[in-house]
């Protein structure tokens, strides 16, 4: 039996593919706007064209933009910070007197896989290093922590998909037990030609705009963003008089112990994070309003997660939002759970963007079209290449 | 070097088959599963393998599942679209 | 609630598994071996410590690590080791979680995914080279071949990435989330890091050097002060640039039930951030262990922060420099703790006075031994291993 969690969320941001604020992505879901295209920053040899979701370079503000020392990862996760922070009414001077840590997930945010570098080294040598220092200056929590002058813990999560998750779950334990007053927890990650290439080359990405939980899903498109929420203690949002806009109320992560990239064919290790975060947050399936499922739109991952949803949560509506972002890989469980806080205020879910025909093979379909929900808690769940699952039981700000 | 020998000499070496020689590779006997033991991530390497050295292009591995059956229907697979 | 260290696995230059490393403790020495890098006028040799894992054939079957490469080997075996040490080779896998450090990740398989599709076209990148090169590839193969199947997490923080996946590690345990957590740490070396090593260090043979991290883009290439022919690192020497390069894997694990194996104390403290003024332990009753290794824009930092009163050690002479090495210092405190003793300095290393430097052997008597880490950028990272 694991401690209770409650963790206020005073604050939230988001830069996707759907849009420059997490308003603007909100709007883009409950109005079935998407947006997926050719890659525009990166040149590919591949004879197909993959759409992608962007973002929108103008969504990011100038100073931020035109920072040569920053990777774009790191602008991504500086634009959401600075959204969250404005959310929570917070700021330097406030940030001073708390501790404060930082707790992001990425999988490019951390990868010393620069390209340009690399195709140098390759043909000649001997590179020059600026990228290299690029690299070791953008670490997302670091260059977070730096921004806002914190001090308390920085982690950077590489869980791979379900680092933004784990990295809320892993912020609201730090507040629960008293290591932070605060923590900027959240996720960032950039597109690029390596992730790309990765992605096609495991033959799990779709010509077309992607298709959660469709009979005829034929994988995922890639996107990018981030997003972060700010968790803060009783303690600090009595001091405040703040009223949090949402709670994360439990965090349960597992391990799939079964296959590389493949996840386990029953779920059992989506099972036991699920009942695990329930079980955190004393929830049981009849309170849970809706879940924010990872739904890449892969066949193996979106068949998995809908037999287990069906298993585990019989009844509850769900949907995916990748449909509207794409995949953001370490970004997406922080983006998603940013999308649950807002959908739970609003009491409606939007339809789940790219779906028109059951799947025979599922028990359940996801949520088509703009739907109202009963209830004011929530679950968002990612999986993760390597067999990492991890849960979220996010609830609304007054329960 | 026969497409077969050749085949079985990559699949050692591409999917680092640990003390497997070709000689035990047979023909007929299923790769995937038992057998040989490949599995889903093996698949998308040998699509891989087979644009790079057979010039064979698989475009999704629906189409690859017949064909992946075993040494002897890779090998026509390869001769049915080699030019 | 007291976390205990049941169990230690480590690799590294000096071999594998708990043995080596006392050894490499008591002897005061580690085997350097050599590396050739990139350079304007060809490949120069350089001095690194390289780790072996051909110790892993006695825990898993040849075919089952077809797939693996050897950064997730490194973490393997180091799991085997911590759970051989620990007499828990039979361990109940669900009460069991995951937790690993990694400042660069699987660093050669990233370079040869790139590899694929450089050499080939954007077609011919490789799928498994792809899923072998994310961060969290370590902690997915031990996971599969252990059969953990716990809470899970990899952590990339550079040279804090140790304290920072403790402080989660820790947490999980006092929450009541698992009984007990295999954390560990893994780098490795490659070719590519050799290069920026040398790029940002020098040839170690008076050459220039340009300074680490923050200023690269803007500060002035300079003259490192001293560093001939370096084939040792000097940690104390903290406004010069000797650091080796290594490579490893330190992994624990580590237990919160009262019925634990004590004999390599308990974890009295763990933190990590950003801050100009530490709260370090009292140094009456504390030894420190400095993460310095050779590298000089961290050693600025120790210049501060390591006070007259405090007595000091460092072991990173016997392991060498990369972002994880900070397990190795924990290991070195947690086999202290079980010989109730301080390990003599390693041979030969340099002793400015105005530091309390411990060199030769001497008893606890009941002192706990603080781990203390500072980065480059102003982060600071402490582990303090005590007496359960």
């Amino acid at each position: 039996m694991s401690t209770r969690i409650s963790v206020g969320i005073t604050g939230a941001g988001c830069i996707c593919g759907a849009g420059g604020t997490l308003g603007e992505c909100m709007d883009a879901l409950f109005e079935g706007i998407r947006n997926p295209m050719s890659p525009k920053r990166f040149t590919d040899a591949h004879p197909i064209t993959y759409p992608v979701f962007e973002v929108r370079e103008e969504s990011i503000k100038k100073d931020i933009r035109e920072s040569s020392y920053t990777s774009f990862s790191g602008k991504l996760a500086l634009t959401a910070a600075y959204e969250a922070m404005n959310n929570a009414g917070l700021d330097r001077t406030v940030l001073k007197k708390k501790r404060v840590g930082v707790c992001i997930g990425t999988t490019v945010g951390s990868a010393m896989n620069n390209e340009v570098f690399y195709r140098e080294y390759y043909r000649r040598g001997t590179p020059e290093m600026a990228p290299i220092v690029r690299f070791l200056r953008n670490n997302p929590a670091d260059l977070l922590a730096r921004e806002f002058g914190l001090t308390g813990p920085c982690q950077t999560v590489v869980n791979a998909c379900s680092s933004g998750t784990d990295a809320v779950g892993i912020g609201a334990s730090w507040i629960q037990s008293g290591i932070c007053d605060i923590v900027i927890a959240g996720g960032a990650d950039e597109l690029c030609h390596v992730t790309y290439n990765g992605f096609i080359s495991l033959m799990i990405t779709d010509t077309d705009p992607c298709k959660p939980f469709d009979r005829d899903r034929k994988g995922l498109n890639l996107g990018e963003g981030a997003a972060m929420l700010i968790l803060e203690s009783e303690d600090s949002c009595k001091e405040r008089e703040k009223l949090p806009r949402a709670r994360v109320l439990g965090y349960g992560s597992s391990a799939d112990a079964y296959h590389l990239t493949a996840p386990h064919p029953q779920g059992e290790g989506l099972k036991r994070a699920l009942l695990g975060a329930l079980q955190c947050s004393g929830k049981t399936a009849v309170d849970i309003a809706f879940i924010n499922t990872h739904g890449t739109a892969t066949p193996d991952n979106d068949h998995v997660e809908g037999k287990v949803l069906y298993e585990l949560l019989p009844g509850v509506p769900f949907i995916s939002t990748k449909g509207y972002t794409g995949h953001t890989l370490g970004a997406a469980g922080a983006i998603e759970a940013a999308f649950t806080v807002v959908c739970l205020e609003k009491g409606m879910i939007p339809g789940n963007a790219g779906f028109t025909t059951p799947d025979p093979e599922l028990p359940a379909s996801p949520v088509a079209t703009t739907t109202a929900i009963t209830g004011c808690t929530a679950i968002s769940q990612s999986l993760a290449f390597g067999g990492c699952n991890g849960v979220l039981v996010l609830s609304r700000g007054e329960d | 070097m026969t497409i077969k020998e050749k085949l079985k000499k990559l699949l050692i070496e591409e999917l680092n088959l640990e003390d497997v020689t070709p000689e035990e590779i047979e023909d007929d006997a299923p790769l995937f599963g038992e057998g040989l033991g490949l599995d889903s991530l093996d698949a998308v390497e040998l699509v891989v393998l087979l644009e790079k050295h057979f010039g064979v292009e698989v475009k999704d591995l629906d189409e690859g599942r017949s064909a992946f059956q075993s040494i002897n229907t890779l090998v026509a697979y390869i001769e049915e679209r080699s030019t | 609630m007291e976390i205990f260290v049941e169990g230690i696995g480590i690799i590294g230059g000096f071999g594998a598994g708990v043995e080596g490393f006392s050894a490499a403790l008591l002897n005061g020495k580690s085997p350097v071996q050599s590396v050739f890098v990139e350079s304007e006028d060809g490949q120069k040799q350089m001095p690194a410590f390289l780790a072996d894992t051909a110790r892993l054939d006695e825990f898993v079957p040849k075919k089952a690590l077809r797939r693996i490469d050897h950064y997730a080997k490194m973490a393997l075996l180091g799991s085997y080791l911590a759970l051989e040490d620990a007499h828990m080779l039979d361990i109940d896998r669900k009460s069991l979680g995951i937790v690993i450090a990694s400042g660069y990740g699987a660093s050669n398989t990233t370079f040869a995914f790139l590899d694929t599709f450089i050499e080939g076209s954007d077609t011919h990148s490789s799928p498994t080279h792809f899923a072998n090169s994310v961060h969290n590839a370590a902690a997915a193969h031990v996971s599969i071949i252990i059969g953990i199947t716990g809470p899970c997490l990899t952590v990339s923080q550079f040279d804090m990435s140790v304290p920072s996946a403790l402080i989660t590690a820790v947490n999980w345990l006092r929450e009541e989330r698992v009984e007990r957590v295999l954390f560990g740490a893994v780098d490795e070396y490659c070719d590519v890091l050799g290069y920026c090593w040398r790029r940002f260090f020098g040839e170690n043979d008076g050459a220039l050097v340009k300074p680490f991290i923050f200023d690269v883009l803007q500060r002035k290439e300079q003259f490192s002060k001293k560093s001939h022919g370096v084939t040792q690192i000097e940690p104390f020497l903290f406004d010069q640039q000797t650091s080796i390069p290594g490579e490893g894997a330190a992994f624990f694990l580590l237990s919160r039930k009262e019925d634990s194996g004590k004999k390599y104390g308990s974890i009295k403290g763990v933190d990590t951030g950003y801050r100009s003024r530490l709260a370090l332990p009292d140094p009456e009753h504390t030894f420190f262990i400095l993460g310095a290794d050779g590298s000089r824009d961290c050693g600025q930092r120790y210049g501060q922060q390591v006070k007259k009163e405090m007595n000091v050690s460092s072991y990173t002479p016997l392991y060498g420099g990369f972002p994880t090495n900070m397990a190795f210092d924990m290991a070195t405190a947690c086999l202290s703790i079980k010989e109730g003793k301080m390990y003599a300095l390693p041979t030969e290393i340099s002793c400015p006075p105005s530091l309390t430097i411990e060199t030769a052997e001497k008893k606890l008597e009941g002192s706990q031994i603080c781990c203390l880490k500072l980065g480059a950028q102003g982060d600071s990272g402490i582990i303090t291993i005590g007496h359960p």
